[in-house]
């Protein structure tokens, strides 16, 4: 949640995390409603350890977890945080209130919250704020992700004690979102103890001569391999605790946390990599939960009276959706009615049912169904492989030369499918896909990369089809992803895609304030997206999880990683680790 | 040539009279008789009777990957359909060569759907043993186990695991075949080379061997990929041109010990050339542990190609291989049981008969033990 | 001999150099760029590509990939040369800290499997050669060909499942070293702890190594008794454990010897599949994330440690040669 980002993703069964539908607690505590009691821990399987807990620095999900929590709050904090009943509006967390916005929209005025110290005891400031701004557009701080979205904010300032005014380029309806909860804040007397950055104003950073400044220099190279990197110290309802390399890192709950407290004492993230390891250390006692089973484990292997006993499940859905790419420079994908076929060639209920166990629904467009912008009234392509054939007839390609290939113009219908090699899932469906192609006469060929190739292939539209997935927050701005600006210069329209009216659509979205306008904008282009088909939209996906039935208050959101451990208790005589008898 | 040879033989012949240490080259070289030294090898070997079970199996395998298209396929191997004689699976040959064309009725259809569809009391038809071809998907039927519909049951996207087994014998044996023959032959050649003459080319071929053995397969592998096609050819090349050191040293081993041997000091004071004391001589007394390389290496470029495909850089997952399979068949244990059991069975199959076909011939090659 | 050895070991810099250049060189090679994979795709709110172009260019400067090939493998051996490996891209840790952690766990786990391996394929290798045909060496023929044809993934797999305390017996951790939190236990109870878990990856790394190698010693082991000297030891009326274990056994060493020339480096190595598979931090899952985050100086420490290892691996199968058979030399030329 710190960074809203729309990530391509491996497709694998892995990296995905998220929610369903949070009116609908889950488990076993769900009928009788106990009071919350503090006490005990819950142990929680990840699969990768995080690189680093810098907020900054770190990329890997599992860190930006750890950090921020479902809603930029668990060792670290942001100014705001996504209102819980509809996660689009924002509402203050280490700010006091929402941003005074200037009527052009260009400045926006915090003023932070009093009263919240740090966890080594310090009080936290708007010096903390500036801290984290300038740190994050420094040159020599590795965090190239962050910084280009801060390529828009001109200037910040502190006015008084609490009070700090950012001034934007732009007018834009993410800039609230972008710096109120994008950036999680630092603390500038740990990171930042001789105050290097003190002596630079933020403007003169991130102009050129930031690049020489030498204090700048040794900041970042400090500041890069902070050993606080890995011990952070943040304003959050957990502080960290330990962290054993390669095995698990700990929180401990923060008891002067200036808001809500949490109610489990520590909370536990055990690194397991495998996932059937995972499944059978969860049954085996060793971890209390497991957020992501494979789907066949939650379909066939976590049933039973034994498993029941112990442990509940649920499925949840999260802010993803699976793909397949077509490159429209590519002369096989120019028309639409190829692009339309080609998806009713994919029998999308199916794959679900089989691949994933029915854990996800068939996708239509570019929002995910958790959010208000997803256009709910398009109907998904139906499996029809004869309506299919008829519209790639009508589009001309028609097989010519009796070869059992298409062809329009001399040109066979011969391309590659792109997949990435750490994706169990893509290995599953190519195979698929080149088989139902084939049999209308489409040659495809499967070729697996490696991911960093994949999106090198991608980005430099140096592909014929891809298979891949995205995966966003909740409020996003398919800008990025579907401009033709976005064509060139690393940006994220692969395809190619190039429409005049959808263009005309997503900039006007930019600078719509009004959150219900702006989804009538979606919504209309959402329509324009699915006649177009410049995807296969595959499904949107569902995560499972696994956990022990003493945990009461368990909520599924549909944020990323879907769950918020800050809430969750266990009654006293239900608890399991305390004080002495924990390992 | 062949006339020194002769001549030589003679030679060694009345030497070995007295001193028995020349045994092997007696042995090594044609004997008194006009039979060559692959014939008594050949006659050799034809008396081991477990060998010559390896040799059949080893054929029969080669044989099934030949005729895959003819044992698993969903196409008919013959068809009579309104009167008239179709042969599907030889049509697909012919037009793969460009030789012939699918007419229009029949192109890209599912025989099984055309015949319930279109067929008459009059016609017939004929399927091979296995009705499914390797990549027939059926998601409705997936991971069903071994029943009279799929003999050795379907996997996690429903295609039969017999026609996957009989078809990927193409890319199992191909991978151990080819990666080994590259290696051993680049591997034998370097490593005689070196342990025979010593000095420079030692030293040259040594330092050679060490940069190889150093350099990082998995990252080669990863590279090639990226660059090339996925495709089998290049994962055996890979494995081929990467797993050569191993027997080049053992072969640099044996020659450093074989070469003070009585007998080749004795070829050598006969005036044989290296290139024959090398490769007519030392060469058969020092295959005992390449052979056994050789046939664990085949096992082990299976394997590999099995954990390159767990890893996701193996064969493009439709293309059919025992190790593909058994890396689907991870993700579904505990069940799933037939999706490594024969796989694995092929596996062990292979790696058995090679070697018994190789010690088979090792010790048929072996001029000591010739009776 | 022993300036032949100060020769050789001479010869180990120039051959370091060499192989970290290919090393350098091939994963430069390589597509994909850990700059643009940090950039990552960030999509939201970017409103100036160029800028993001730019960011991107800053992030190559830090990892200091702007300058050319050559000057980067300059500087690489400059600080290789003080011992230095530099700092991980991705976490920007020192890389002797990195290794300083998974090294020991590694050689932990590859070393006593190696061990292992040693110990029950050499008797068992010398059994079947000695007992050839009878049925002890046709079962553990069977057995061992069964064995090596099962992928460890599969086999580590079943053994979580049937014996991690899921749904069968519960009998061995699955993840991990050792349990979390030992570090005040008594050191039997530790030490007990660990080896229980160290069985189950011990298992998988080592089932594989020791078929193949107990292979190669039951040829190597046929191969020595049917020579002359075996045959005139055996006339002379010596034992059949003498003639074995005295004059056999050394001669048939050698093919052992040369594979002891991974061994050195397989200790540091570790292995993906299982180190994955039982959630261990060691050396392979750090070298295969390495590779695939494309962390270049990490990579380049790695390939040059083992390198190092490897090489002198080497000379020491060459050194055993001279050991276990003293015909063999490398001083004289028996060319002829």
């Amino acid at each position: 949640m710190t960074r809203r980002i729309a990530v391509l993703f491996l497709i694998s069964a892995s990296l995905l995390l998220g929610c369903s539908r949070p009116d609908r607690p889950t488990g076993a505590g769900s009928g009788a409603a106990a009071r919350p009691t503090s006490g005990d821990w819950i142990i929680n399987r990840i699969d990768t350890e995080p690189e680093s807990l810098n907020p900054l620095i770190s990329t890997t999900t599992n860190a930006q977890y750890i950090q921020g929590g479902a809603n930029n709050s668990h060792v670290y904090e942001s100014m705001l945080q996504a209102e819980p009943a509809d996660w689009v509006t924002p509402r203050p967390l280490l700010a006091e209130s929402r941003p005074e916005v200037s009527a052009d929209h260009l400045t926006y005025t915090f003023t932070i919250r009093d009263g919240v110290t740090w966890h080594d005891g310090q009080p936290f400031t708007a010096a903390d704020v500036l801290f984290t701004f300038k740190a994050a557009v420094t040159p020599s701080v590795d965090d190239a992700p962050i910084r280009s979205y801060l390529t828009d904010l001109l200037n910040v300032e502190l006015l008084d004690g609490r009070k700090l005014r950012f001034t934007v380029r732009k007018p834009y309806f993410m800039n609230e979102i972008v710096l109120g909860q994008f950036m999680l804040i630092m603390p500038k007397h740990v990171f930042d103890p001789q105050g290097l950055l003190d002596g630079v104003k933020f403007p003169n950073i991130v102009s050129a001569d930031g690049k020489n400044n030498p204090k700048l220099k040794q900041f970042g190279e400090q500041f890069n391999k902070h050993p606080n990197n890995r011990a952070p110290i943040g304003t959050g309802p957990y502080k960290f605790d330990r962290w054993d390399t390669g095995k698990e890192i700990l929180l401990a709950r923060n008891d002067q946390y200036w808001g809500k407290k949490g109610y489990l004492d520590k909370i536990v993230y055990r690194i397991i990599s495998d996932g059937t390891a995972a499944l059978t250390a969860l049954k085996a006692g060793e971890v209390d939960m497991n957020p992501r089973l494979l789907p066949i484990q939650y379909a066939q292997q976590t049933s039973g009276a034994a498993f029941e006993n112990q442990f509940a499940k649920s499925p949840y859905t999260i802010p993803t959706y699976y793909l397949l790419a077509w490159n429209e420079e590519r002369p096989f994908f120019k028309d639409k009615r190829v692009r339309q076929a080609l998806t009713m060639l994919v029998d999308r209920q199916q794959i679900i049912e089989t691949l994933r166990f029915g854990l996800a629904k068939i996708a239509t467009s570019h929002f995910n169904p958790g959010t208000t912008d997803h256009n709910t009234g398009i109907q998904a392509l139906p499996y029809d492989p004869k309506r299919a054939a008829e519209l790639l007839d009508e589009a001309g390609w028609v097989d010519h030369n009796e070869d059992g290939i298409r062809d329009k113009d001399g040109v066979p219908f011969r391309f590659e499918m792109l997949g990435s090699s750490s994706s169990t899932f893509t290995g599953q469906l190519l195979p698929i896909l080149k088989e139902e192609f084939r049999k209308a006469g489409i040659d495809m060929t499967e070729r697996r990369i490696e991911f960093t190739v994949f999106i090198a292939s991608m980005r430099d539209h140096r592909f014929d089809a891809g298979a891949s997935a995205w995966s966003a927050d909740l409020v996003q701005d398919p800008y990025q992803i579907w401009h033709s600006n976005s064509i060139a210069n690393r940006g994220s329209n692969y395809i190619s895609f190039r429409n005049a009216e959808s263009d005309r659509m997503l900039e006007q979205a930019r600078t719509e304030f009004d959150h219900e306008k702006r989804k009538q904008i979606y919504w209309k282009w959402q329509e324009l997206i699915h006649e177009e088909q410049p995807y296969t939209f595959l499904f949107y996906p569902q995560e499972a999880a696994a956990y022990h039935k003493r945990f009461q208050n368990v909520s599924w959101l549909p944020a990323r990683p879907g769950y918020d451990l800050n809430i969750w208790f266990v009654p006293k005589v239900a608890q399991r680790y305390t004080a002495t008898n924990a390992q | 040539m062949k006339k020194e040879l002769g001549r030589e033989s003679q030679l060694v012949d009345v030497g070995t009279l007295e001193a028995p240490a020349l045994a092997p080259i007696l042995a090594a070289s044609p004997g008194a008789s006009s039979e060559s030294y692959w014939e008594v090898v050949g006659r050799q070997f034809r008396k081991n009777k477990v060998a010559v079970v390896g040799l059949i199996i080893v054929i029969l395998l080669f044989a099934l990957a030949m005729s895959a298209d003819f044992i698993a396929n969903d196409k008919p191997l013959v068809m009579n359909y309104h009167g008239q004689v179709y042969f599907p699976v030889l049509k697909d040959y012919a037009v793969w060569l460009r030789l012939s064309r699918w007419q229009q009725s029949f192109q890209n259809i599912s025989y099984k759907e055309f015949i319930a569809a279109n067929f008459k009391e009059s016609d017939w038809v004929w399927f091979p043993p296995v009705h499914y071809s390797p990549n027939d998907i059926n998601l409705k039927d997936a991971i069903q186990p071994p029943s009279t519909q799929h003999f050795l049951g379907t996997d996690e996207i429903g295609r039969d695991v017999a026609s996957r087994l009989v078809h990927g014998s193409r890319v199992s044996l191909s991978v151990g075949f080819v990666a080994v023959s590259i290696y051993v032959l680049i591997g034998l050649i370097i490593g005689a080379l070196a342990g025979y003459y010593g000095g420079i080319v030692d030293i040259v071929a040594s330092r050679l061997i060490e940069i190889m053995l150093t350099i990082p397969t998995f990252f080669l592998i990863i590279t090639v990929v990226a660059f090339l096609p996925q495709s089998i050819f290049n994962i055996m090349v890979v494995i081929g041109i990467t797993n050569w050191p191993t027997v080049a040293r053992l072969t640099r081993g044996e020659f450093l010990k074989a070469k003070s041997l009585e007998y080749v000091v004795a070829a050598r004071a006969l005036g044989a050339t290296d290139f024959r004391i090398i490769f007519r001589h030392v060469l058969p007394n020092t295959l005992a542990p390449v052979f056994v390389a050789a046939t664990f290496g085949i096992a082990s470029a299976i394997l590999i190609e099995s954990t390159l495909s767990f890893l996701g850089f193996g064969v493009p997952p439709s293309t059919a291989s025992w190790g593909s399979i058994l890396s689907s068949a991870r993700q579904l244990l505990p069940s799933g049981w037939w999706l490594t059991a024969f796989p694995g069975f092929a596996i062990f199959l292979t790696v058995t008969s090679y070697n018994l076909l190789g010690e088979g011939l090792r010790d048929a090659a072996d001029p000591r033990l010739k009776t | 001999m022993r300036s032949y050895f100060v020769k050789r070991l001479l010869l180990i810099i120039p051959t370091l150099l060499g192989i970290s250049l290919i090393s350098f060189v091939i994963i430069q090679l390589a597509p994909g760029d850990p700059a643009a994979l940090k950039m990552g795709d960030a999509t939201q709110g970017i409103r100036d590509q160029a800028l993001a172009e730019q960011i991107v260019n800053e992030t190559r400067a830090l990892y200091g990939l702007d300058q050319p090939l050559h000057i980067q493998y300059l500087r690489w051996l400059k600080r290789i040369v003080t011992l230095d490996f530099g700092e991980s891209l991705r976490d920007h840790r020192l890389i002797t800290d990195k290794l300083k952690e998974r090294i020991p766990v590694s050689i932990r786990l590859s070393g006593i499997s190696l061990l292992l391996a040693y110990l029950i394929s050499i008797p068992l290798g010398i059994y079947s050669a000695t007992h050839q045909n009878s049925a002890g060496d046709k079962i553990s023929t069977v057995a061992l060909f069964t064995l090596y044809s099962l992928p460890n993934f599969w086999i580590a797999t079943m053994a979580i499942v049937y014996f991690g305390g899921g749904d069968f017996w519960d009998v061995f951790p699955v993840f991990g070293l050792e349990s979390i939190g030992t570090e005040n236990w008594p050191l039997w109870d530790r030490i007990k702890d660990q080896v229980w878990h160290l069985i189950l990856p011990i298992t998988c790394m080592t089932y594989y190594t020791f078929a193949a190698l107990s292979r190669y010693m039951r040829a190597s082991m046929l191969e020595v008794i049917r020579q002359d000297f075996i045959r005139t030891a055996r006339a002379k009326g010596l034992s059949e454990r003498l003639v074995v274990y005295r004059h056999a056994l050394r001669n048939s060493l050698i093919p052992i010897i040369t594979l002891m020339a991974d061994l050195l480096p397989a200790l540091i190595g570790g292995s993906i599949v299982v180190e994955t598979i039982f959630s261990i931090p060691g050396m392979g899952q750090l070298s295969f994330e390495a590779v695939l985050n494309r962390d270049y100086p990490l990579i380049m420490a790695v390939f040059t440690f083992s390198a190092l290892l490897t090489l002198i691996g080497i000379l020491l199968a060459d050194f055993l040669y001279t050991v276990v058979d003293p015909r063999i030399a490398y001083e004289k030329r028996a060319g002829a």
